[in-house]
């Protein structure tokens, strides 16, 4: 697959999960640990996507998006680093650690940039308002149906170009950052994935963990001890 | 005025069809006012056929609102009575707005707190562990944890999205007692007990998961979990997410070092 069908590809998931994500749906199509295997799988590395995905899951959950609150859009940027780590970015073979290191850098910032794009979405849903409200007054339901579904349309449009210039535009910077670290560091960078991991469970823990509830982890861990020690 | 006290099966369909996109139109003035507009359209279409009953309309559901989108459901089916009762009973129409702007706290809060707090992290514990488990060479494991991901989180969340509109069709302004009856919290405590339990098992399986790329990743994946736990309660998401980068870095150097 060249790079432009691999940009047009990611674009469209991109699209699919910007919608997902907040406007529609919500059967968490969107979430890290389902879109990224699957864009793995698309571009031909679905193991790399799995792993990508996971990590990034659990690293997002800590953010609950509640009411007005501001989180940063987990899901497109997991999208974008699950991409470039799946093709090597620069199609250079699989993704060194240091690469690696660097592609989850750019994907977490992503995910920050992506909150502020839902931010910037919703109030430009605002300005549409009074659009509605005209079509109210002039009890114009069918107008008012047809201008909101558009919205979805305007969503997709978003994801599809945001998923799409990040993922060429780290396919293109990506490589020249990691240059400037010379190879012989690459060891260095390898316990990423642990850590980020390491990190997931301290999310998981911030979340269930009270004193109240230490007998249920301590089943937990048991059970877990027996699966590891079976598995 | 046709279709008066009866909720058809068409109706139903497109009332849950339309309750996907009640986020559409999200914004910081009316939140899903606009979403909630839209989903109640074609019944809207039934009911008023004047221009003057259309205004009406718009002008009760174009403002503000919010609930939790899945649970938001109930709201509609309960407004939609409302709305029917009015065309039968005028008197009743200035009651619609007050009646929803008491279902907005409860539907908001035990939504995000079953769906977003509680069931999304432990489908995804479930998701996750079986990945961190899998070492078969097709992926069965894995792609067995990603079905139970998405049956797990969306049979109840259809459910309730279908379920709530009949509900709240069938028990009108009393569905407020059904939201804020103690079946929820008890819900909200089991799904919590389930999630623990998962979490508990999910680092065991991650520091096995480490642990089978060597000591190093093992020590990376301890530290970072620690330290990660304690700047997330004493300092912010950002500091943890740094400082796992960090133990990388550190550990990484270490192992280098050491070996």
């Amino acid at each position: 697959m060249g790079p432009e069908q691999q940009i047009l590809l990611v674009g469209l998931v991109g699209g699919v999960v910007a919608l997902d994500t907040t406007a529609a749906w919500q059967i968490m199509i969107s979430q890290p640990i389902i879109c990224c295997p699957l864009i793995g799988f698309l571009l031909g590395d679905p193991q790399t996507g799995l792993i990508v995905g996971l990590l990034m899951e659990f690293l997002w959950l800590a953010f609950v998006p509640t009411g007005a609150s501001f989180f940063p859009d987990g899901n497109l940027g997991s999208l974008v680093t699950a991409a470039l780590a799946s093709v090597g970015i620069s199609g250079a073979g699989p993704l060194s650690p240091m690469g690696f290191f660097v592609v989850m850098a750019y994907g977490i910032a992503l995910s920050y940039l992506g909150g502020k794009v839902i931010v910037w979405k919703r109030k430009w849903n605002g300005k549409r308002l009074h659009r509605w409200e005209g079509m109210g007054i002039k009890g114009n339901l069918k107008r008012f149906s047809l201008s909101f579904s558009l919205r979805l349309l305007e969503t997709f449009i978003i994801g599809f170009l945001f998923a799409g210039i990040m993922f060429w535009w780290g396919w293109w910077l990506l490589p020249k950052l990691i240059r400037l670290i010379p190879s012989s560091f690459n060891p260095i960078f390898l316990p990423l994935k642990a850590a980020l991991l390491g990190l997931g469970g301290a999310v998981m823990l911030k979340l269930f963990y009270s004193r109240r509830k230490m007998a249920q982890l301590g089943v937990g861990l048991v059970v877990g001890m027996v699966l590891a020690l079976s598995f | 005025m046709a279709g008066l006290n009866q909720l058809t099966r068409g109706d139903h369909w497109r009332l849950f069809w339309r309750s996907f996109y009640i986020q559409t139109g999200w914004n910081f003035k009316t939140l899903i006012g606009n979403g909630f507009c839209f989903c109640l359209i074609p019944v809207a279409r039934k009911l008023f056929r004047t221009p003057e009953g259309k205004k009406s309309f718009f002008n009760r559901h174009l403002a503000f609102f919010n609930a939790h989108p899945y649970f938001a459901s109930y709201a509609l089916g309960a407004v939609l009575r409302l709305e029917e009762e009015a065309v039968e009973d005028p008197g009743r129409v200035g009651m619609i707005v007050p009646f929803k702007e008491k279902l907005t706290g409860p539907l908001g809060a035990i939504g995000d707190r079953i769906f977003w707090e509680l069931l999304k992290p432990l489908t995804a514990l479930v998701g996750g562990s079986l990945i961190l488990l899998d070492k078969t060479e097709d992926y069965s494991l894995s792609l067995l944890g990603l079905f139970l991901f998405l049956a797990g989180y969306n049979l109840p969340h259809l459910w309730v999205r279908f379920r709530g509109i009949k509900k709240g069709y069938v028990l009108g302004i009393n569905v407020l007692a059904e939201i804020l009856s103690p079946k929820y919290p008890r819900l909200a405590g089991v799904i919590g007990t389930f999630a623990t339990v998962m979490a508990g098992l999910f680092i065991i399986v991650g520091g096995q998961w480490s642990l089978d790329r060597g000591w190093v990743q093992f020590m990376v994946f301890i530290s970072s979990g620690t330290l990660g736990l304690f700047l997330l309660k004493r300092a912010s998401f950002v500091w943890a997410l740094a400082s796992a980068f960090g133990m990388t870095l550190v550990w990484g150097w270490l192992g280098t070092v050491v070996v």
